[in-house]
C-alpha cells in the first residue's frame, strides 16, 4: 500500500519520500536541496512519470488534506492540496454543490487536478478544472508563498494550472463549486456504427447533454461502438442512492489480462452487453463519471510489466481522418484493450500553458507494456498526431520524444522561465531537459 | 449527543477515529493539544465536514505534569465526556535518546508519565460519573524490549501496565478501560520508517479498529489483528534466538 508508483506501474525505482502533513512546516521540508531535486505527489494517478523523480524527492501531499472555508451561499471552497475530489463530492451532494468538472476518476487529489488541469465528459459545457479554480498558494522552494489568480501573479498561476507539478507546491486552493439538480443522472446509451455516426452524435448532443462520452470497439472493422450522455438529475420519489463499498483487485495478473487472443473477445463481449441495454436509464452520478472506481487497483490487470495509456487530442477539421488512420492501425496489428475512449471537447480555450485540452476529439487507449514492439508502434502513431496538429496528454504520456513535446507545446518555452528550480520531474528531465 | 474527548487531538491516529465516530452520529468532539495553530486547522477541517456535530479544541501543554495537575480535572468536568481516547506521542529517535539523556526524558515522559496521569485523572473522573469509556493508544513495541526501540517501547510498557491495573480496579463495573496496540502505522510520527520503505498499517485501519474496540468494550486490542500473533511470537522468542536478531 506504501509503494510510490504511477498509474501505469511501468517504473520500480524507489523515489527519495517526504510526508508533508503540516502547512506550517512545508516551506523548510521542501526547501531548496542542490543536490536532489522535489516534486509533489498526490495519489500517483497521473500514468507516466510526470508524478515521479527517480534519484530525487518526492513530497507526497496526502496528509495536506483540511477543508479550510466554505461559502455555501456563493459556492467558494477553499481547501489544502491533498483533499480527495471524492470527498468534495461526498461533503457537497446534500448541500445541491459539485466540481463543475471531474476525470474518469474522483480517487485523485485537488492539487493533482489541477497540476493536470485534467478534463471531464462535460469539457464541451464546463471547459476543464482550472477554469473553475479562482486562486492558488505556491510555496516555491526558496521559501517564499505566493498567491497567483488572474490578477494577482497571472503568469505564473497560467503556468501552475496544467504545470504538472514544476512551479512549486500548491499549498492551498480557491475552487468555484457549481450549483447541481441532484445525485442522479438521467441518461440514454446510444449504439454508433461508424465513427462519422459518432462525430454526428456528439455534435447533436453537446448543446442539450452536460455529459457525452464514448467507448469504441477496436476490434471492430467499421469502428461500432456505445455513445453515453447525461444530464444531472435530483433523486425521484423511491430512490435511493446505493451505499458503494468498492472492489479492489487484490493482486497483481500475472500477465496482462488485455492481449492479442483476447481483445476482440473481451472488445466483443463489452459490445455485445452495452447493447443490450441501449436507450434511456438513470445512474446515480458517481457510477456514471468513475464507473471504475468500483474497482480499486484495476490497473493491476495489465500485469507485473504495466502499461501505456495514449492519450492525443486532435483538431476537429482533420480528427475523422486521423481517428480512422490510428484506429485502423491498431485494428490491423491487433493492439489495445477494452478501455478505448471518444470525447469530443469543447471550445473552451484553456487557462494553462501545458494545459491538453484543445477544441477537437480526444483519443485514449491502453497497451499493455509489451516492450519494443509496442513502443515503435506508438512512435508510429505520433507521426499521425504531429501531422494532424494533435499533441498527447502529459498526465498519461509516458515515452514521447522531446522534440514532439516541443513541437506540440509550443507555450512550453515561456512555461520554463515560471519553473521553480527546485523541482523536476522523470517527464521535465524527458521533455525539458531538467 | 455523545461527548469524546481526545486528548492529543492532532495524531492522525486520533483523528482517524474521530472520522468514523463522525461519520456514524453527530457528536461532540473535544479536542486536547500543544499546537494551537494544528488544532485549529483540524478543528475547522471538521467542523467544514460535519455540521451537525460539534467540534471543539483547547490547547495547552499536554504532556507537563504540572499543567496535567492543574488542568485534567476541570478540563473533564467542564466538557464531561462519554468517551476518552489518549493519543498523543513522540517517537523519539532510540539513537539519539541513548546518547542524549534529555531526548530520553522527553520521551519516557511525554509518552509514558504524562500518559498515565491522564489516564489517572480521567479513571477519577470515571469512577465519580459510575459509567463511560477510557481508551489508550499503546504499542506493540510495550511488549518486548527490543535494541531498537526500547526507550519509546519501555514507555509504553508503562502504558500498558497501568492499563492492565485500571481495568483491574474498574471490573465489574459499568467503566471501560482500552488499551489499543497499533503496530506501525501510517503517521508523521512514523516518516522515516515508511521512507525506508518499510509496509505500515493504514491509520483508517486502526481507527476502526479503535472505535469497535470501544463499542464492544475490549481490554486490550491489537491493530491491525495480525499484530497480536506477530507479538505473541516475539514475546515467546527464547532469548538466545532473540539476541541474533537486529529486531
Amino acid at each position: 500500500m506504501n509503494s510510490i508508483e504511477s498509474w501505469g506501474r511501468l517504473y520500480k525505482d524507489q523515489d527519495d519520500v517526504k510526508w508533508l502533513s503540516d502547512p506550517q512546516h512545508v516551506s523548510s521540508q521542501i526547501y531548496f536541496n542542490t543536490e536532489k531535486s522535489g516534486l509533489p505527489y498526490g495519489l500517483g494517478k497521473s500514468y507516466g512519470d510526470s508524478c515521479l523523480n527517480p534519484g530525487n524527492s518526492l513530497w507526497v501531499t496526502q496528509g495536506l488534506n483540511c477543508l479550510k472555508h466554505f461559502d455555501p451561499s456563493t459556492g467558494i471552497l477553499v481547501c489544502e492540496p491533498g483533499v480527495m475530489l471524492s470527498d468534495i463530492q461526498a461533503l457537497m451532494q446534500p448541500l445541491y454543490w459539485c466540481l463543475p468538472v471531474v476525470p474518469g476518476t474522483e480517487l485523485i487529489t485537488v492539487g493533482g487536478a489541477i497540476a493536470n488541469d485534467i478534463h471531464g465528459k462535460n469539457h464541451h459545457i464546463h471547459g476543464n478544472f482550472g477554469h473553475h479554480v479562482i486562486g492558488l498558494k505556491l510555496a516555491r522552494t526558496d521559501g517564499t508563498q505566493l498567491w497567483c489568480d488572474h490578477h494577482e501573479n497571472s503568469e505564473l498561476f497560467k503556468a501552475t494550472i496544467g504545470g504538472v507539478g514544476l512551479t512549486g507546491l500548491i499549498i492551498e486552493a480557491k475552487l468555484q463549486l457549481m450549483r447541481v439538480s441532484g445525485p442522479m443522472v438521467e441518461a440514454e446509451r446510444l449504439r454508433f456504427n461508424s465513427l462519422e455516426e459518432f462525430f454526428s452524435i456528439a455534435d447533436l448532443s453537446e448543446s442539450a447533454w452536460e455529459h457525452t462520452v464514448a467507448w469504441v470497439d477496436v476490434s471492430s472493422a467499421n469502428m461500432r461502438g456505445i455513445f453515453l450522455r447525461g444530464n444531472a438529475s435530483p433523486l425521484l420519489d423511491g430512490e435511493s442512492l446505493p451505499k458503494n463499498f468498492p472492489k479492489a483487485l487484490p493482486f497483481s495478473f500475472p500477465v496482462s489480462a488485455m492481449n492479442r487472443l483476447t481483445l476482440q473477445p473481451l472488445n466483443w463481449l463489452y459490445f455485445t452487453t452495452q447493447v443490450a441495454k441501449l436507450g434511456k436509464f438513470r445512474s446515480p452520478r458517481k457510477s456514471f463519471l468513475h464507473p471504475l472506481d468500483h474497482l480499486l487497483h484495476w490497473n493491476r490487470a495489465y500485469g507485473p510489466r504495466g502499461f501505456f495509456q495514449y492519450q492525443c487530442v486532435l483538431p476537429r477539421s482533420v480528427g475523422l481522418e486521423a481517428l480512422h488512420t490510428i484506429l485502423n492501425e491498431m485494428r490491423i496489428k491487433k493492439l489495445g484493450s477494452l478501455l478505448t475512449v471518444l470525447k469530443t471537447f469543447g471550445e473552451m480555450a484553456s487557462v494553462g500553458m501545458l494545459s491538453f485540452p484543445e477544441p477537437g476529439v480526444t483519443l485514449a487507449v491502453d497497451f499493455p507494456n509489451t516492450g519494443s514492439d509496442i513502443l515503435n508502434f506508438m512512435e508510429r502513431l505520433d507521426k499521425i498526431v504531429i501531422e494532424a496538429g494533435g499533441k498527447l496528454y502529459l498526465a498519461k504520456d509516458a515515452r514521447q520524444s522531446r522534440a514532439m513535446f516541443e513541437k506540440t507545446y509550443p507555450q512550453f518555452e515561456l512555461f520554463q522561465q515560471y519553473r521553480d528550480p527546485g523541482i523536476s520531474s522523470g517527464l521535465s528531465r524527458r521533455l525539458m531537459g531538467w | 449527543m455523545k461527548t469524546i474527548l481526545i486528548i492529543g487531538g492532532t495524531s492522525a491516529i486520533a483523528l482517524a477515529a474521530v472520522s468514523v465516530w463522525l461519520n456514524r452520529q453527530a457528536t461532540q468532539i473535544v479536542l486536547l493539544g500543544r499546537d494551537q495553530e494544528r488544532l485549529i486547522r483540524v478543528q475547522n477541517d471538521l467542523r467544514l465536514r460535519h455540521q451537525n456535530s460539534r467540534i471543539e479544541m483547547d490547547s495547552f501543554d499536554i504532556s507537563s505534569t504540572e499543567r496535567i495537575v492543574a488542568e485534567a480535572g476541570s478540563i473533564l468536568q467542564r466538557f464531561s465526556p462519554d468517551v476518552i481516547l489518549i493519543a498523543h506521542g513522540w517517537l523519539a529517535p532510540q539513537k539519539e535518546s541513548q546518547e542524549n539523556l534529555a531526548l530520553a526524558a522527553d520521551a519516557l515522559n511525554i509518552n509514558g508519565v504524562s500518559a498515565v496521569l491522564w489516564m489517572e485523572a480521567c479513571s477519577q473522573y470515571l469512577e465519580s460519573k459510575g459509567e463511560g469509556s477510557l481508551a489508550i493508544i499503546g504499542s506493540v513495541a510495550g511488549d518486548r524490549g527490543r535494541q531498537s526501540n526500547y526507550i519509546y517501547g519501555a514507555s509504553k510498557a508503562l502504558v500498558a501496565s497501568y492499563a492492565e491495573g485500571l481495568q483491574h480496579r474498574f471490573a465489574n463495573s459499568k467503566i471501560n478501560i482500552t488499551l489499543i496496540k497499533p503496530g506501525p502505522t501510517e503517521s508523521p510520527m512514523t516518516e522515516h520508517l515508511k521512507a525506508s520503505g518499510m509496509k505500515l498499517a493504514k491509520v483508517e485501519t486502526v481507527g476502526k479498529d479503535i472505535v469497535k474496540a470501544i463499542d464492544l468494550g475490549l481490554p486490550v486490542v491489537y491493530s491491525p489483528k495480525v499484530w497480536r500473533w506477530i507479538m505473541l511470537v516475539v514475546r515467546h522468542l527464547p532469548q538466545f534466538i532473540m539476541h541474533k536478531t537486529k529486531l
